[in-house]
């Protein structure tokens, strides 16, 4: 079996995606940069190790670069609205006068360490969710996610798709008929400019998209099952009361007030009722499916580890959540303890434990 | 510019390493009462937390806002995350993150400092001016200047009504003033609901004949034994008139007060609280510096890799 | 397998139906061709074998068109995917999905086959097509004829019965174009599949058709055997134009049938003076002068320090297969496009440094896609804007282009024209200007053999009028009857450059229909013409 477990694969996506969110909500429960650090190097890791070489892979630089903009924005913003809470100034910069009707803000005047490090943790952990989530973009393939939607969904996944690849061919769309009205002096600017690029583009995308709407239909997208309208709208309908509980059912949950009944078991009722009403949905669909993405002993590893992160950072905040939000009283290194450190390091588990990405290269250089 | 952002680096660094400070900031403000009509009072009133209140005095004679006046005693605070300073969730780090606060309608409350507190369970903040009743607070703590010779009131209110909140166990009266009657004026309702709206500026206290420093009058309660006695020859004191506005409360009846002087080091308690270990801390910074070097090689190898 | 029965067709708001009566039979297992000038309804022929006309195109459908027994009337196309297969034109267009292994799955998905099947069918097509090392290739970066191979790939995995094609070669070149039909031949004799396609190249298609049928333009069809259609056709490829003058008969369909016959008129030849063919450059110094050109694209070199001269009144050909730096020669001559090196003087000047406006009146382009320059409604409108911009007196556009396609309506929308008349309309744009030097990027694409003649004639004109005129193209046969001189392109380097009788007659990616019959002195069909009549 271990023979066959590290053979290179693509992972289905579901599983890298449960591991991203796994780590993304451990961090939105904790603002301890040691953890929120320790969260962003377990998914650059696990990211450079794991991914393949389609070019949604390679774009994990520019989440980084996203993630250190936030964190930048929020301690600039710190400095100059509102610095100086806290006893340790360490900056004088002078304050600028604002006039009367603004007299509420405050611009510059002294910085504490103190507003600038609850600056910086509260955009470390804004990044770090942002960082988690470019992980996922870049390991697992978003149009196999699309393909591994619900077959009752299957018709929106393929709009979504289809949308997906108009945008390439927009920009390309553009720059041709740019290039072109260069050739008839690339007259004036203004609405005349722009009509003269639009208007091309647009018949281009039309044109395009009635010859894809044929070749689709030549091919035999959309064939009916035998469903009666009856059966339709009984589907229909079940989904959508379906969504509506689940839609309630969350937001008794979220908020604390709502009367209990209305939130876990209304909830759970939801969820029945929309799950029934998408089997139900897909069952009048005769399509199969090319080389479907299977749940394996891996993806349940990974996605495993994701859950397990989570679950320790829930299970520490309730033991002792001090450390989870380090207080700015005094200033002072954050404390850190054991229990929530081993959990983010179960992060790490699929850098190992996952089976290598398909590359094009051999990874061994040859001798 | 560029020797003040050394200058600044260097100070966080020092700070960092440096000692961490008491929990009463004991280089700040004094234990007790004022004992003149400089500065102001800060009193702070844990109520069913549970704790010693603890009295200190800011002696500074220039003017402040409730938040100058509570830091400049020496008191410890954390305000929440989403507005800082300006809403305080922790005084002396109570309500710590680990104790459970039997607050109605949440099972389970701990006071966690990222938002604004719920209402069955927040400091509440009032004012006084000597022997004045005291007064709860129209506004924030960084929007309202201290009064001068006056009181600054924190109290914890847990599980009541906006009409029922408990004002602090004590007394409004600063020991050795004997004016009898309150002179602070009412402060106005703040007009908007702008959170920047400052209060405006007290007008001067009419000056009194006499002055506030009389140490010699007690208080009209007391039975003093040395008053003159009435003689027909001279006409009686005036009897005290009892005043349309309510009177500060008894200081006989003060609660059990300390100065702060005894209380345990905040970050100690913060420690043993959270079960931290400093190894974990230099752990997680090892674990950091090794993962991202694990995934600079493994990127280095593929490039090489690619490249061949 | 498939019977049209008493068939005609209107257009929605059309008065004249475009198929009138229309009776056919086609049995199973026969390759036929489609002919006929652009326009006429051919599309619209196709489109009815698998119910696309009229269940998506809209319009009026009488009579009945059956497929295997079942009749397009009841079912929608969808329905039919099982047995007829679709190939558009734009092969791009088609594409739904993202890599080529998704893209010939997706049928079988649509139709519901079990994974194993659909596994097998996969790798089955893979290998047919000679496509198996692009599986897992995004479908943007193939070439244009791995592109035609996946897209028949794709509708063979459904293992249709019946196989339409729209004109499968027009933007290919001449060996992607053989590989394509080759594969669409072993179809038909291994499989026993029936093709349908449309074609403007007949050229390349006539050796392998079993049935031809003409559409003339006036809704009926001519249906038979090849040669008996082809005798009677106005429009013709060069071998036949060959046989109809040599007086054969039957007529060869193949090189090698023409060759066979063709001893009594090489011995004619033989005797006939050698055609005279213009010098391919002029004493006079150059219009434009390019020296060292190159144009990269990130890493992509795509010119690698091209010379070019171009005299007044002469025609050039560049030729290459895809990709060889074409279109980006001409972009960085006409000094729109990027240009990394080299420089390019016309008349002292270097349209790359001037503004476009004037730019345009040194140098004048037809790009590919012709109809991204018009954006107006009518073609009035065009015309109008093109004299507004090139400075010139009102109606100068308007004349050009009567004179290059007569009888355009000026009330018409640009859209609704034609591809020769919309490209005369661009033409006469860009001639407005008064360039000196004009350059054409592909425009034989979807022109039939009338629109292309006509093209060539004005191309003559042009030059002997004093302009420098320059056609990328892959057409040879338009090459052989329009240009003085050749210049091939590989990678972005001259492969070859001199007069066309020279580049075009010894190779044989480049030899011409009648070079490959009569021998590599005699180019076109015109020239032995006029070598036998000055013989007799």
């Amino acid at each position: 079996m271990f023979g066959t477990y590290f053979l290179p694969r693509d992972l289905h996506p579901a599983a890298w995606w449960v591991w991203a969110l796994g780590l993304a909500t451990a961090a939105s429960r904790t603002t301890n940069p040691w953890l929120l650090g320790l969260i962003i190097a377990v998914a650059c890791l696990v990211v450079v190790a794991r991914r393949g070489e389609a070019p949604w892979a390679l774009a994990f630089r520019l989440y980084l670069v996203l993630a250190g903009f936030i964190v930048t924005m929020r301690v600039v913003f710190r400095v100059i609205f509102g610095g100086a809470e806290g006893s340790t100034i360490i900056l004088r910069l002078p304050e600028i006068p604002l006039p009367a009707w603004a007299a509420g803000i405050r611009l510059f005047g002294a910085v504490s360490a103190e507003s600038v490090l609850g600056g910086f943790y509260d955009g470390l952990r804004l990044a770090t969710m942002v960082v988690c989530l470019g992980a996922a973009n870049a390991l697992a393939n978003p149009k196999r996610l699309l393909k591994a939607m619900p077959a009752a969904l299957y018709e929106v996944g393929t709009a979504v798709t289809v949308a997906l690849s108009v945008f390439p061919q927009l920009a390309e769309s553009v720059q041709r008929v740019r290039q072109a009205r260069k050739l008839r002096g690339g007259t004036g600017k203004g609405v005349r400019a722009l009509r003269g690029i639009v208007i091309p583009v647009l018949a281009d995308a039309l044109d395009r998209s009635l010859l894809l709407a044929a070749s689709m239909d030549s091919r035999g997208y959309g064939r009916a099952g035998v469903a009666t309208t009856r059966a339709r709208a009984a589907t229909g309908a079940l989904m959508v009361v379906g969504l509506l509980g689940v839609c309630v059912g969350v937001y008794a949950t979220l908020d604390g007030s709502t009367p209990r009944y209305l939130a876990t078991p209304v909830l759970v009722a939801g969820l029945a009722v929309a799950v029934a009403g998408f089997r139900a949905a897909g069952r009048r669909v005769h399509r199969s499916r090319y080389r479907p993405d299977r749940w394996q002993l891996a993806e349940v590893v990974v996605a495993a580890s994701g859950v397990a992160v989570a679950v320790v950072m829930f299970g520490t905040s309730r033991v002792d959540p001090t450390n989870l939000n380090p207080s700015l009283i005094t200033l002072s290194w954050p404390l850190l303890s054991w229990p929530p450190l081993l959990g983010v390091l179960a992060g790490v588990v699929p850098a190992l434990l996952a089976p290598p990405p398909v590359l094009a290269t051999p990874e061994e250089v040859p001798a | 510019m560029r020797s003040r952002l050394i200058a600044a680096a260097a100070a966080v660094l020092v700070t960092l390493v440096a000692a961490p400070a008491y929990a009463i900031d004991h280089s700040k403000g004094r234990p007790g009462f004022c004992p003149t009509a400089t500065g102001v009072t800060v009193v702070v009133d844990f109520q069913e937390l549970g704790g010693t209140t603890i009295v200190r005095c800011f002696p500074s004679a220039a003017r402040g806002t409730g938040l100058d006046a509570l830091k400049g005693a020496g008191f410890q605070i954390a305000g929440v995350q989403r507005w800082g300073e300006g809403f305080i969730c922790r005084v002396e780090n109570r309500p710590s993150a680990v104790e459970i606060i039997p607050a109605q309608g949440k099972k389970n409350y701990r006071e966690l400092c990222i938002d604004t507190p719920p209402g069955s369970a927040y400091w509440s903040y009032w004012h006084a001016g000597n022997n004045c009743p005291w007064v709860y607070s129209q506004w924030g703590v960084k929007n309202r200047d201290f009064i001068p010779g006056g009181f600054e009131g924190w109290s914890f209110s847990l599980n009541r009504t906006a009409d029922t909140n408990p004002w602090p166990r004590i007394a409004a009266v600063r020991p050795g003033s004997t004016t009898g009657h309150c002179d602070a004026p009412v402060e106005p309702k703040p007009t908007s609901s702008n959170p920047n709206e400052q209060a405006p500026p007290r007008p001067n206290p009419p000056p009194r004949a006499g002055g506030d420093d009389d140490p010699e009058q007690p208080p009209a309660a007391d039975d003093d034994p040395t008053a003159p006695a009435a003689t027909s020859t001279t006409l009686p004191p005036p009897r005290p008139r009892a005043s349309a506005s309510p009177t500060a409360g008894n200081p006989a009846l003060n609660a059990a007060y300390t100065g702060g002087e005894g209380a345990p080091d905040v970050n100690d308690v913060l420690r043993e609280q959270s079960g931290a270990s400093l190894l974990a801390a230099w752990v997680a910074g090892a674990a950091v510096l090794l993962l991202a070097a694990a995934a600079g090689w493994i990127a280095w190898r593929r490039n090489r890799a690619r490249q061949a | 397998m498939i019977t049209l029965d008493h068939v005609s067709f209107w257009y929605r708001g059309a008065g004249e139906p475009v198929l009138a009566d229309v009776t056919l039979t086609i049995g199973e297992g026969e390759l036929v061709v489609l002919a006929g000038r652009t326009g006429v309804g051919k599309s619209t022929l196709l489109g009815t074998v698998n119910g696309l006309v009229p269940h998506f195109t809209g319009g009026h459908l009488a009579g009945t068109v059956t497929v295997d027994g079942v009749s397009t009337r009841s079912r929608p196309p969808r329905e039919f995917a099982h047995l007829v297969g679709m190939v558009g034109q734009d092969p791009l267009a088609g594409f739904v999905t993202d890599t080529v292994e998704d893209e010939l799955a997706y049928g079988m998905e649509q139709l519901g086959v079990a994974p194993q099947v659909m596994r097998r069918r996969v790798e089955e097509t893979l290998d047919l097509l000679g496509i198996a090392e692009l599986r897992r290739r995004p479908l943007r970066t193939l070439s244009g004829g791995q592109q035609q191979r996946v897209a028949v790939g794709a509708v063979l995995t459904m293992h249709p019965r019946v196989l339409v094609l729209d004109e499968p070669t027009s933007a290919l070149d001449p060996t992607a174009a053989e590989d394509v039909l080759a594969t669409l031949a072993r179809l038909v004799h291994d499989l026993g599949t029936t093709v349908v396609m449309a074609e403007h190249r007949l050229e390349r298609v006539v050796p392998f058709a079993d049935r031809f049928i003409y559409l003339p333009g006036d809704g009926s069809v001519r249906d038979g055997e090849p040669a008996a259609v082809l005798a009677g056709m106005p429009i013709a490829p060069p071998i036949v134009e060959l046989g109809r003058l040599a007086g054969w008969s039957p007529l060869p369909l193949s090189v090698r049938d023409a060759r066979r016959r063709a001893e009594a008129i090489r011995a004619d030849l033989a005797a006939a003076p050698a055609p005279a063919r213009p010098a391919p450059t002029s004493p006079e110094p150059p219009l434009l002068t390019a020296e060292r050109v190159v144009v990269r694209y990130g890493t992509t070199v795509a010119v690698r320090g091209v010379d070019l001269d171009l005299h007044a009144g002469k025609v050039v050909a560049i030729m290459g297969r895809n990709g060889s730096g074409k279109s980006s020669l001409l972009w960085a001559v006409q000094g729109s496009g990027p240009r990394q090196g080299g420089t390019v003087d016309v008349a002292g000047d270097d349209p790359g440094a001037l503004p476009s406006a004037r730019a345009r009146k040194l140098v004048g382009m037809v790009p590919q896609t012709a109809g991204d320059l018009l954006y107006l409604e009518s073609v009035e409108g065009e015309c109008a804007a093109a004299d507004r911009e090139s400075d010139a007196t009102p109606g100068t556009c308007r004349f050009l282009l009567d004179s290059l396609a007569p009888g355009v309506d000026p009330d018409q929308h640009p859209r609704d024209l034609s591809e020769g008349q919309r490209l005369a309309l661009v033409l006469a744009v860009q001639l407005t200007a008064a360039p000196p030097v004009l350059l054409l990027d592909e425009p034989t694409r979807g022109l039939d053999y009338t629109a292309k003649a006509a093209l060539a004639r004005q191309v003559g004109h042009l030059a002997k009028r004093g302009r420098a005129v320059v056609v990328a193209t892959h057409d040879v046969e338009f090459v052989a009857s329009v240009a003085d001189r050749v210049v091939v392109l590989a990678e972005g380097e001259i492969v070859s450059d001199g007069p066309t009788a020279e580049v075009l007659g010894g190779s044989p990616a480049f030899a011409t229909q009648v070079a490959k019959i009569i021998g590599p002195d005699w180019l076109t069909v015109s020239e032995v013409d006029d070598a036998l009549k000055a013989a007799r």
